[in-house]
């Protein structure tokens, strides 16, 4: 199982794909909708589509579902949290 | 038609000025009635409610719901417009699976005041819409989404009850210059994105009669940010262009049909959820059981 810090670089990783911004450039307290990373609801879609991908190689028992990344003024902390939370 | 160019200019030069001015200080504060509307639409976001223009499947559906004033120039009338859908929260169908399906209810009401009967609408309509995503990899064409509605609608003006099927095609990439992907600044502000479309609709009478029309809609979006900061997004620009090659019609009898419209929006908080702004459109109004059109309005955009 991945620790934290791993869960963290790999949401952040996928969030700046999505963004198409350099990994250095996203912070936590970011908020996924807002500038600088600007993801609409197509690229949040895509998000948890990885991010579901990601979660079931280690817990196929568990899933996110798109309503919870598309929450209205989620910051990438509360993703991270999120996914960390999935995988316990 | 003066008293229009004079709105445009100073929505332009106070939009222009108020966005120097915020993008000089760090922290630009907004307005406090706009922090007082931001926290009633958080408020009703967390409880699973979004407004929106419209809910017709397209891109569209991030277009701020619209109160409008002033508008046809051409016969220098003025009246008020509302654009306003309301989404209920979306359900997942399969969220174990590699695909994401949602289903979601929802109403729209589009409306104007115009003292014509041949410009006059006034249309609310109800349904479920829905959504089908796909990421297969990197490449843009691995990753597709459907989006659709099936609706009910009634138009008061015409006295016409249709339904309405539409199902279009569209593609979410992430490397610049690929549909749906930012292009960015050096500084990481977002500059441009565009999506293009391709589907079906088909709008059907109910009564025995029967009259329907079949079209293939193939539509153009794209949003300009021309005063763009890595914090925020002062002034948006954007265009939608749809044609529809029509199939089979013997309910709207217009042949093929084209509808532009385009928009320039000024948020003052930096965030789209509160905005004035300036819409032009023109050709068949889709939201009107397609009734020619050319307005240009001025009006406040809402969006949850």
């Amino acid at each position: 199982m991945p620790i934290r810090e791993e869960i963290r670089q790999k949401v952040k990783s996928e969030v700046a794909n999505e963004s198409n911004i350099d990994i250095d450039r996203v912070k936590d307290e970011h908020i996924l909708t807002d500038a600088p990373l600007n993801l609409d609801k197509a690229a949040l879609g895509m998000l948890t589509l990885t991010l579901r991908k990601y979660i079931k190689t280690y817990r196929s028992d568990r899933t996110v579902v798109v309503k919870e990344v598309r929450k209205s003024g989620l910051t990438v902390k509360a993703l991270v949290d999120l996914v960390y939370e999935k995988l316990q | 038609m003066r008293k229009v160019i004079l709105i445009i200019t100073s929505l332009l030069i106070g939009t222009a000025a108020y966005a120097h001015t915020a993008k000089s200080d760090s922290v630009p504060a907004p307005p406090p009635f706009v922090l007082k509307i931001n926290k009633v639409t958080k408020w009703l976001s967390d409880q699973g409610f979004q407004i929106r223009r419209t809910f017709d499947g397209s891109r569209n559906e991030s277009k701020a719901a619209a109160i409008s004033w002033n508008s046809d120039y051409e016969d220098k009338k003025f009246f008020t417009i509302i654009d306003a859908g309301l989404k209920l929260s979306e359900q997942e169908l399969l969220p174990n699976s590699s695909v994401i399906w949602t289903a979601f209810p929802k109403v729209e009401w589009h409306r104007n005041t115009i003292d014509d009967d041949a410009k006059k609408k006034n249309n609310l309509s109800g349904g479920i819409g829905t959504e089908l995503l796909y990421n297969g990899g990197r490449h843009w064409y691995a990753r597709p989404f459907i989006t659709g509605s099936f609706d009910y609608k009634k138009d008061f003006v015409k006295d016409l009850k249709t339904t309405q099927i539409i199902g279009l095609l569209s593609f979410s990439g992430n490397n610049e210059g690929e549909p749906g992907a930012q292009v960015k600044s050096k500084k990481g502000a977002l500059i441009f994105r565009y999506y293009p479309y391709t589907g079906l609709e088909q709008y059907r009478t109910i009564s025995e009669s029967g009259q329907k029309a079949t079209m293939w809609a193939n539509r153009l979006w794209f949003e300009l940010y021309p005063l763009s900061s890595k914090d925020y997004q002062y002034i948006q620009f954007t265009f939608d262009l749809t044609y529809r090659k029509v199939f089979s019609d013997n309910l709207y009898n217009n042949g093929n049909m084209r509808w532009l419209t385009l928009g320039l929006n000024f948020y003052p908080s930096g965030k789209d959820s509160l905005g004035i702004g300036l819409d032009y459109s023109y050709g068949d109004d889709p939201t009107s059981n397609f009734v020619k059109t050319k307005l240009l309005a001025l009006g406040i955009k809402l969006k949850i």
